[in-house]
């Protein structure tokens, strides 16, 4: 190999890294590029609320942008872990919060501020499941999220609830886990399988039940509250924020009367305690421990 | 869509043309080396990574990696069944006979390579669903498609069969037809002409859209996740038991992950194998 070859080679090998270096540069101040635009990550069931606040938000600030990456927490959780690059992190439980946090990657202290609680949903047609021991009849099918969703997680510990009471028969538990056909990675996921038709009932929260009994794809069975833990939202700045004040701005706003109005018109309760439980060496979710059987 | 390489005799020419490529070649070197860095740095980063990861071990032992493996493996083996059944005969057709109707379909056959899987995965939830088009038929049948260990074989088949039913037919193409006629003016019969001369020519091609089909049907997940649920030991194929495991247990993601490129990487080492074999008694 002559060494014009070899110059020219390295020379369109640059270029090439050039083009895919330049390519990088381009994304990487795509990201920063607008000043104003915040970049939230919240939990899946806070879909529709949360455009609604946001749209409340950029009324009162103008030339801010909201953009939402809207998934199970535990995905969110995922992708902040790996270095997704984001300004505001809501999560549906402690537990994905409090990994973020142990991982130093929030910009301050997280609070709740909103909360809300599991229901179980039948497509409308559907007569399969008229109350709540009916799901462990066998042959009944029924979608919940999976273990490490926060709403999967909150199931479980429903349903353990309901198996400890002597409402229920002790093996209640097992029985409507074995007549689960799917564990979806989110709770919309799941609030859309029965929407479909394609499961007899579901375990969403309450916000999802009471958006799907309005548009008439869900009829909802009631989890009455001693079986029903307080699903409690954290609410959090990340420390790579692009935009740190305004990231703190839309959380007082979503915290603020305007948020919360906007949060209860969609079915949520305003937050019980504020404070996260951020001084525990181990981190603990709102949610009673399940007894294994 | 598919690489030529792979979809042509698997003979290239060697050096012989080298001299011809002039003053591109440097641009042919860079742009290899580039794009080798850029294809071989993920996978060395991964293996890297598995070998550190904590959990690994555990996790290709553990129970979520086994029930995904064993699934895996199940279902993409009968979609091949399937996949070979209906898809030979079909692409025989399709290379033999001509007619406008057979061209269009042609086409359409080809339309699952093209298409999102998770397009394929809500259009058979709305055909084969418990409230789809056929699912009140299928309900009267006491048959329910969604979400069974059936469902994610489906979506197999319905996104892999092109792969397996193209090749076949540009394989079918290439045995000229005059050799049958006079294979059966012998006397030999249609079946035994096919098995004996149309098999034997067309076989790399069967071979590589069959491990092609395969791949395909073991990477499947957009179709599955939407058509088929993700439950443990029933419908989490491998690519699903990734996706869980990943917001839960990097060791047994990497471990899942690492299983899957060796399959690949089996699959397309056997394949070259057996390419050269049947290439060397053809």
């Amino acid at each position: 190999m002559n060494s014009g070859f070899l110059a020219l080679a390295l020379a369109a090998a640059a270029l090439a890294l050039a083009v895919m270096a330049g390519g990088c540069a381009a994304a990487a101040s795509q990201d920063a590029a607008p000043k104003n635009m915040l970049t939230v990550f919240a939990a899946a069931s806070l879909g529709e609320p949360f455009r609604a606040v946001a749209d409340a938000f950029e009324a009162d600030q103008p030339g801010v942008k909201v953009t939402f990456n809207f998934a199970g927490s535990q995905a969110l959780r995922t992708q902040l872990e790996h270095g997704a690059r984001a300004d505001v992190f809501a999560s549906a439980d402690w537990e994905q919060m409090a990994a973020i946090r142990k991982e130093n990657l929030l910009g301050n202290t997280p609070e709740y501020f909103a909360t809300n609680r599991l229901a179980v949903v039948a497509p409308v047609g559907s007569n399969a499941v008229p109350s709540l021991d009916d799901l462990a009849r066998p042959g009944v099918s029924i979608a919940i999220a999976s273990e490490e969703v926060p709403a999967g997680a909150y199931a479980r510990a429903t349903l353990d609830l309901m198996a400890e009471s002597a409402d229920f028969p002790d093996d209640f538990a097992e029985s409507v886990m074995a007549n689960v056909v799917t564990h979806e990675t989110n709770v919309r996921a799941v609030a859309q399988k029965v929407a479909l038709g394609e499961v007899d009932a579901g375990m969403v929260y309450e916000t999802d039940a009471k958006t799907g009994q309005l548009d008439g794809s869900f009829r909802v069975i009631e989890i009455p509250l001693q079986f029903n833990p307080a699903a409690e939202y954290p609410i959090a700045a990340l420390g790579e924020a692009i935009n740190p004040q305004v990231a703190l701005d839309f959380i007082a706003f979503v915290q603020g009367d305007d948020g919360q109005a906007i949060l209860r018109d969609y079915g949520f309760a305003p937050p019980a305690n504020v404070a996260c439980p951020c001084h525990d060496p181990v981190p603990t979710g709102s949610v009673a421990p399940s007894t294994p059987q | 869509m598919i690489p030529r390489f792979l979809l042509g005799n698997g003979r290239t020419d060697g050096g012989r043309h080298q001299a011809s490529l002039g003053a591109l070649a440097p641009a042919g070197v860079a742009a290899t080396v580039v794009y080798v860095l850029f294809i071989g740095l993920p996978i060395v980063a991964l293996l890297a990574r598995a070998g550190q990861q904590e959990g690994f071990l555990a996790g290709l032992t553990g129970e979520l990696v086994l029930q995904a493996l064993r699934l895996t493996v199940l279902t993409s083996v009968v979609s091949m069944v399937v996949v070979v059944a209906v898809g030979t005969p079909f692409a025989l057709l399709l290379a033999r006979r001509r007619s406008t109707l057979l061209r269009v379909i042609d086409t359409f056959v080809e339309l699952p390579i093209v298409l999102p899987p998770v397009v394929a995965g809500v259009a058979m939830l709305m055909a084969f669903g418990r409230n789809g088009l056929l699912g009140p038929a299928l309900g009267g049948l006491g048959v329910t498609l969604p979400f069974t260990t059936a469902a994610v074989i489906f979506a197999q088949v319905f996104v892999a069969a092109p792969f397996y039913i193209r090749a076949a037919r540009i394989g079918f193409a290439g045995v000229d037809p005059t050799y049958e006629e006079v294979s059966q003016t012998l006397g030999v019969s249609p079946w035994a002409t096919f098995w004996r001369l149309t098999l034997p020519v067309a076989w790399p091609s069967l071979l590589t859209g069959l491990t092609l089909a395969w791949a395909r049907a073991v990477s499947e997940f957009g179709a599955t996740i939407m058509f088929a649920g993700n439950l443990t030991g029933r419908t989490q194929t491998m690519p699903l038991a990734i996706m869980t495991a990943m917001e839960s247990s990097l060791g047994s993601a990497l471990a899942l992950a690492v299983l899957l490129l060796a399959m690949s990487a089996l699959a397309l080492a056997a394949l070259s194998v057996l390419l050269r074999r049947t290439g060397s008694t053809a």
